[in-house]
């Protein structure tokens, strides 16, 4: 393991994390602990939190760290933050370094709020001239001058989260830490805070947020991390891999309510769809779609007995089973197919204007009057990639105008 | 380099040792209405049961040529009153860390502020009752030039607690049992100390057992220049040399096991 902090300024890396890796040995009984240091042998099951982990910010980038509970993500944080050392690889850090992982974390409760701004300031490296210099402003920024010299005790919840926060980000890192501590008070207050998130990153200052909120990691995050079990899923620009991470959490529902739908259906329908596949525009089949790319469904169906007339339904849904686009054969006025024996129909859809997401294809073989719906089966998931921010489920060609 | 940075840690961190510090004395006595009185009243109180029980019910006497006094009260006093700060400061010390748990595993901090901030506590706090027991012996007449020899004692003393106070609060992150431990054992080693009676009370054979006691020497110290006014030069060695074991070990078991703290916690 090697640690190693300096202080030089420019265009250093923030922070740079090599083959990172943290486990912690969990004893059953506190006894087997004492046993395991007496007798040298081991009595503890190791628990892998973060796997070589490998990453880099360069100072005045911005990185999101996002991923399902028990990801590692707040350990990344505290081995970050140096509350907690890495089992292997290294770490190296660039600036003073501030980590909010849990506001108001050192409030005394007896103590005067004031008093407090000096103890909690103190605690994340601040000298008594700076904290002194910046004592006004803090109070400012909490809102809290009236009831600043009363204890903290008296304070609500709301208005203690303010004062942490204030503390927090009047430190002035040069890196800084944030773990899900946005939520701070009420809505405007909450807007105050993303504000200084906001300055800070103009500021050319690093930043480094765990959260829950795509959304937010989306706006203030140039680039993204996802951990996955303790590894590091992808990491790159954070709208792409936001979107593979939403994507990977629909699948992972989707894959959870269809154990459930698994022993719906046993009858005999007349046609069996054996395929639906996504292909892109030259027939290979593909995973992920772009934005404006053309995409072509393909669709394969038997039938049992053969002679069957029927249409064709082709639609585009959301992993929840929300409908986006739906082209049916009879809708197009196309004559009733003769499912004498296998056919193979292809659905070209041009210039797709989905917006980013993860989709798949859900197709049905209905009667000839598009009745009742005889067979359906759904395609694979796949993902639409998309430089466009803009949320929803379709693209829309769009300009502002201010009177 | 880790030595160093104990000795400097209260200057280069004043903000947070003084806070941790007044963090301590108003959080004891968070509260209550008797407050820092009760500082006063609870090592009196203590103080009160010995002189009952030896003073008036064993009429114990002093000898003056053995002890510099006659009086049992003086001479209790005077080994009693450091000997309560020391047990203080290392009943504290299982908790020390133990009670800090929520900012160890969230805040990066100089954590060595915090048992410097309890010793400093402690030590402040008792030194009041000391104090007024020297204005009391003063007026009694054993005042002394041999008494400036108090704080150099008393700081050598504080190192020795502090090493202790720092393997103990270092042990018991990892063993908790340590807090039960500590209760019984400080009871018996107060016995084990002259404290209560004059070592001359002791038996030859007995009185090398006490020499290996390593608070011995300390409380010698104590009596020998409030009420002989005399430095014995041996008992100072000995007690610097347990001073510096006790605060290597500490400091050494601390700096191989602080990594540790914020996963065990």
């Amino acid at each position: 393991m090697r640690l190693r902090m300096c202080c030089k300024r420019g265009k250093l890396n923030a922070i740079e994390v090599e083959h990172l890796s943290k486990h912690y040995r969990v004893y059953n009984k506190p006894i087997d602990r004492l046993k395991e240091s007496i007798l040298r042998r081991p009595c503890h099951h190791l628990v892998m939190s973060l796997t070589d982990v490998s990453f880099k910010i360069g100072s005045g980038e911005t990185l999101g760290i996002i991923g399902e509970n028990g990801a590692g993500k707040s350990t990344l944080l505290k081995i970050l933050a140096g509350i907690t050392q890495p089992t292997s690889g290294s770490l190296t850090r660039n600036g003073r370094i501030a980590a909010l992982l849990e506001l108001g974390s050192g409030f005394n409760p007896e103590f005067s709020g004031r008093t407090n701004i000096h103890l909690n300031a103190a605690l994340l490296g601040l000298t008594e001239k700076e904290i002194r210099a910046r004592e006004n402003e803090i109070i400012d920024f909490s809102e809290l001058s009236e009831v600043i010299d009363r204890p903290v005790k008296t304070y609500s919840s709301g208005m203690l989260m303010r004062l942490a926060f204030s503390i927090a980000t009047s430190v002035d890192p040069d890196v800084l830490i944030v773990d899900e501590a946005l939520s701070v008070g009420d809505q405007r207050f909450g807007l105050k805070c993303v504000d200084r998130m906001m300055g800070f990153r103009k500021g050319g200052k690093t930043i480094i947020v765990c959260s829950h909120s795509m959304y937010l990691i989306n706006e203030l995050c140039a680039k993204t991390i996802w951990l996955h079990a303790g590894r590091l899923e992808r990491y790159g620009m954070s709208a792409n891999v936001i979107s593979e991470y939403l994507a990977f959490l629909e699948t992972k529902d989707e894959s959870i309510s269809a154990k459930d739908q698994s022993s719906i259906k046993e009858t005999h329908p007349e046609v069996i769809i054996e395929d639906v596949a996504v292909l892109d525009d030259s027939g290979h089949p593909i995973t992920r779609a772009t934005f404006l790319q053309t995409i072509r469904i393909c669709l394969k169906a038997r039938p049992l007995n053969g002679g069957y007339v029927g249409h064709i339904g082709i639609g585009i849904e959301k992993m929840n089973g929300e409908m986006v686009f739906v082209a049916t054969t009879k809708n197009s006025g196309q004559p009733p197919i003769c499912f004498t024996e296998n056919v193979t129909i292809h659905l070209v859809l041009n210039d797709i204007k989905i917006i980013k997401g993860s989709y798949r294809i859900h197709a049905v073989v209905s009667d000839e009057h598009a009745m009742s719906i005889i067979n359906e089966s759904k395609s694979a998931p796949f993902s639409v990639y998309s430089n466009h921010p803009e949320l929803g489920l379709f693209w829309i060609d769009h300009k502002w105008e201010m009177s | 380099m880790t030595i160093l940075n104990w000795i400097t840690a209260p200057f280069r961190y004043q903000t947070l040792f003084l806070g941790f510090i007044s963090q301590e004395i108003r959080g004891r006595y968070a509260g209550s209405i008797g407050g820092l009185l009760w500082s006063v009243i609870t090592p009196l109180a203590n103080m009160l049961i010995y002189v009952f029980v030896f003073s008036v019910v064993f009429k114990i006497r002093m000898k003056p040529i053995e002890t510099g006094t006659d009086s049992f009260v003086l001479f209790l006093l005077s080994g009693l009153l450091p000997w309560i700060a020391f047990s203080e400061a290392v009943g504290s010390s299982a908790s020390m860390f133990l009670g800090k748990a929520g900012l160890i595993t969230k805040v990066a901090f100089p954590l060595e502020v915090v048992p410097l901030a309890g010793i400093m506590v402690t030590f402040v706090l008792n030194g009041v009752g000391f104090l007024a027991f020297l204005i009391y012996l003063a007026i009694e007449g054993y005042g002394h030039f041999a008494w400036l020899y108090l704080p150099v004692i008393t700081l050598i003393f504080m190192i020795f607690t502090l090493g202790l106070v720092v393997l103990l609060a270092s042990l018991s992150v990892f063993v908790r049992d340590i807090q039960q431990f500590i209760t019984s054992a400080l009871s018996l080693w107060m016995y084990l100390t002259p404290v209560l009676y004059p070592i001359t009370m002791l038996s030859e054979s007995l009185r090398i057992l006490i020499l290996i006691n390593p608070m011995y020497p300390f409380i010698e110290l104590y009596h020998e220049v409030l009420l002989k006014h005399t430095l014995p030069v041996d008992m100072l060695c000995y007690a610097a040399g347990y001073a510096i074991i006790s605060f290597l070990t500490g400091v050494w078991f601390y700096s191989r096991s602080r990594n540790a703290f914020a996963d065990v916690l």
